[in-house]
């Protein structure tokens, strides 16, 4: 079963999130609420994903993403976006993450692209 | 089930954010502005409650909160703005409220299917204005330093050239983005890429890649299994093409001369210009830890703990036992009575919240009523820290909601007729909480114009609720018509009060929380009611009396002392009423048989027992047959179908189990005077 870190400051996207990948055979070992706490949980867990919420108060996504890719550059970090958020999804993709999933999505969106990274 | 808790994260989340949005917009209405943090935090707090909503399909609420988190993101990047603060006060606040409606829908298992289209124009609208009136563009464009990836291969003549057509799945979004990301997965595997479209990063190019797929070609040594795998890790494919390209083909897209070597220019890696994130130092202060815990279960461990009171209680004080008088028992049991007593302390501590956050609920309240009764008022709150039970609290908040609309619609004058006597044109509505005793005692008073006493008297006599004559009616008897079902004397019924419904729910909720109120009043001045509400609502310690072979529990704190009357100590004051003297003072005698219909041997007061007790105002006795002895009390409310049914339960605060399974009632010692 994969491992998966979950990042992002709204509890209920950590649930939604949690809850369709629990019941599809993925393992979901810490959640984080902001950037800063999502690469403290990366070094302590060493997940094979993270879901890497945008928006997040005191680091936000996009800053955490290159501090995870400084530690682990093969890291595979999955950018959780809203639309409107072009431009930092793109500077996340050029910096490595690799993908990006768009607000607000079903199980099905969710579970393809973490099967991309099988 | 999983969807319940699903739905039960996202009330209690989005609940909390909109309590936030609106303590925020309040703070910035005092001071007439937005502060660029605040506009980062309201952009944030609407950022997330149309995710979360979009996520539940709720989508009256995620496209309103779109609609702010729009005008707020154009405000958050025009720093030179001058926006109209209270236009978009005004704006939020009504959104707010229409979101807190529809969100009561989905509490009460309903849909929110409101029609916020109205409320969504006017944001528009206004934003329009605002960018209108802005001629330069947004600080952060959407437009970078156009770049393509950068390629890392050296070009050595070797490589071969491929192509790669893949169309996304439909609606999958930012597709040039995806785009681009595939792009990227590939560089540093080719020594050249040429994209069709040749653009990734302007506007509508996803349009392009949407209608017409997207095309990369590529230079490189790697394998084709090499690249396809590769490609394949993107997100999204629906479908996915992957050819060789002939010799001519590779020439004429790579633009190759023999005799010239173009390396394609790249920029290696580094990503395109952007505004750095200002990531804010999170000012440390002292963090504790807090734990959101589900009430349910806390009521649970409640009536758990209360149990066990009962059962240490029943196992410590069984005769059986204390007759066999062994040590190391009653060392064990004071040892566990010591335990069952701090357990029930911490219990009640956890339940214990400040009132803070109820009262300052209540200046909204204020704010609009200021505003639509054109009443300047302010809301003064003392004692915020002051703790309640929280089961308590959230039956304090309606009485007070209403308690305050009387003192901003009836209570408080105009401000030019408050100018004219002398006073502040700015009325106050003053809050305030204090422990006295084992009790907490709630204020909520006014400067206003007081009760109308002559009205008051005037319209209880029209009703039939006084009987006595006009000079004998006291003020205080005055003012307490008040609470009577159907009294009201304001002639409008206005959207906030004035049905008459009022008060007297007021009094029911503070009497069910076990409570009581009282009114006072100046002419003039203004006018207070007072809540005194009990801090210990579960458990409490109380005498266990028998009348009639039947168990009666009295609060202990009411009790001041028991007694065998003498007999010469009783007798009958004019109006036949039975009172006992002592020492130095009447008290009236009220026969609990009488009171409750029960039948006893025990009628002569030499033979039973007179309990003293008192209330806020008075001091009675109460005869009874005996004194059974003292018992700590889990208070159970009285069930609902029975106070349904007899309308009225005055003299019984509710009931208990005792230790024997038997059921005893708890009296309600300010009940017994009013009959």
């Amino acid at each position: 079963m994969k491992k998966v870190l979950v990042v992002d400051d709204a509890a209920f996207m950590r649930v939604s999130i949690k809850n369709m990948l629990s019941k599809n055979n993925y393992e979901i070992v810490g959640e984080a609420e902001n950037g800063r706490v999502a690469i403290t949980k990366y070094q302590e867990l060493n997940p094979d994903i993270v879901t890497m919420d945008i928006t997040m108060p005191d680091m936000d996504g996009l800053a955490s993403l290159k501090e995870i890719l400084a530690i682990n550059p093969a890291a595979n970090v999955i950018m959780v976006s809203a639309m409107g958020q072009e431009s930092m999804v793109r500077e996340a993709v050029l910096s490595g993450a690799k993908g990006f999933i768009v607000k607000p999505f079903k199980e099905d969106i969710i579970l393809s692209a973490l099967h991309n990274l099988d | 089930m999983a969807n319940d808790s699903i739905l039960d994260v996202y009330l209690y989340e989005n609940m909390q954010l909109l309590d936030k949005l609106e303590s925020l917009l309040l703070e910035c209405e005092k001071r007439s502005g937005f502060s660029d943090e605040d506009i980062a935090d309201i952009f944030r707090i609407l950022h997330t409650v149309k995710g979360s909503s979009a996520m539940m399909n709720f989508d009256s609420i995620a496209n309103l909160s779109h609609a702010l988190e729009d005008l707020f993101d154009f405000l958050r990047s025009h720093s030179s703005r001058q926006e109209d603060h209270k236009k978009i006060s005004d704006l939020v606040f009504t959104s707010l409220d229409i979101i807190k409606a529809e969100i009561s829908k989905i509490q009460n298992n309903g849909l929110p299917d409101g029609d916020v289209s109205g409320i969504i124009s006017q944001i528009r609208d206004y934003h329009q204005i605002l960018t209108g009136r802005k001629p330069e563009p947004p600080a952060d464009s959407d437009k970078p330093a156009c770049q393509t990836p950068g390629c890392s291969q050296e070009l050595t003549g070797e490589e071969k050239g491929y192509k790669a057509h893949v169309v996304f799945q439909p609606d999958c979004k930012m597709e040039n983005i995806r785009a681009l990301g595939l792009v990227k997965s590939i560089e540093s595997m080719c020594a050249a890429i040429v994209t069709v479209p040749a653009d990734l990063l302007g506007d509508h190019s996803d349009d392009d890649i949407i209608a017409n797929g997207f095309t990369v070609n590529m230079l490189s040594l790697e394998s084709q299994d090499a690249l396809v795998k590769k490609i394949r890790e993107t997100f999204f494919l629906q479908t996915f093409e992957f050819d060789d390209l002939d010799a001519e083909e590779t020439e004429k897209i790579f633009d190759l001369k023999t005799n010239e070597t173009k390396t394609v220019q790249a920029n290696q890696g580094t990503p395109p210009v952007s505004a750095p994130n200002k990531i804010p130092e999170s000012l440390g202060t002292a963090k504790q830890s807090y734990l959101s815990v589900n009430l349910n279960k806390l009521d649970m461990l409640m009536d758990i703990v209360g149990e066990i009171v009962i059962t240490e209680a029943t196992v410590t004080r069984n005769p059986k036992v204390l007759s066999l008088h062994l040590e190391s028992f009653d060392k064990a049991a004071r040892q566990l009575q010591k335990l069952t007593e701090e357990l029930q302390d911490i219990v009640m501590s956890i339940r214990m919240v400040p009132v803070s956050a109820t009262f300052h609920k209540m200046e909204r309240i204020v704010r609009d009523m200021s505003n639509k009764f054109d009443k300047k008022a302010q809301l003064e709150i003392i004692g915020e820290d002051t703790e309640l039970d929280k089961n308590v609290l959230d039956n304090l908040s309606d009485p007070l909601m209403h308690l305050i609309r009387n003192s901003m619609d009836h209570g408080l004058e105009p401000s030019d007729e408050r100018v004219k006597l002398g006073k502040d044109p700015v009325g106050t509505v003053r809050l305030e909480a204090r422990n006295s005793g084992s009790d907490v005692l709630i204020t909520v008073s006014d400067d206003g114009r007081g009760l109308n006493k002559d009205k008051l008297i005037e319209k209880g006599i029209a009703k039939g609720l006084i009987k006595k004559p006009k000079s004998e009616i006291t003020d205080k008897e005055a003012y307490a018509l008040i609470f009577a079902p159907g009294f009201s004397t304001k002639e409008k019924v206005t959207e906030f009060s004035g049905r008459g419904v009022g008060m007297d729910v007021v009094m029911r909720n503070i009497q069910k929380i076990g409570g009581s109120l009282s009114v006072d009043s100046t002419p003039g001045q203004g006018m207070s009611v007072v809540m005194q509400i009990p801090l210990t609502l579960a458990i409490i310690d109380g005498m266990e009396v028998s009348v009639g072979g039947s168990p009666y529990i009295i609060p202990l704190l009411s009790i001041r002392e028991s007694f065998k009357p003498k007999k010469g100590d009783c007798f009958a004051d004019p109006d036949g009423r039975e009172m006992i003297y002592l020492r130095g003072n009447c008290y009236p005698i009220i026969r609990l048989h009488e009171a409750f219909n029960i039948e006893t041997n025990i009628t002569d007061f030499e033979q039973g027992i007179l309990v003293t007790v008192e209330t806020q105002s008075q001091v009675y006795c109460l005869f009874v047959d005996e004194l059974v002895g003292e018992q700590k009390t889990v208070v159970k409310p009285i069930p609902a179908y029975i106070t349904k049914a007899l309308k009225c339960v005055k003299c019984i605060a509710g009931c208990t189990i005792l230790g024997d399974g038997s059921i005893s009632l708890i009296l309600d010692i300010n009940g017994f005077l009013q009959k």
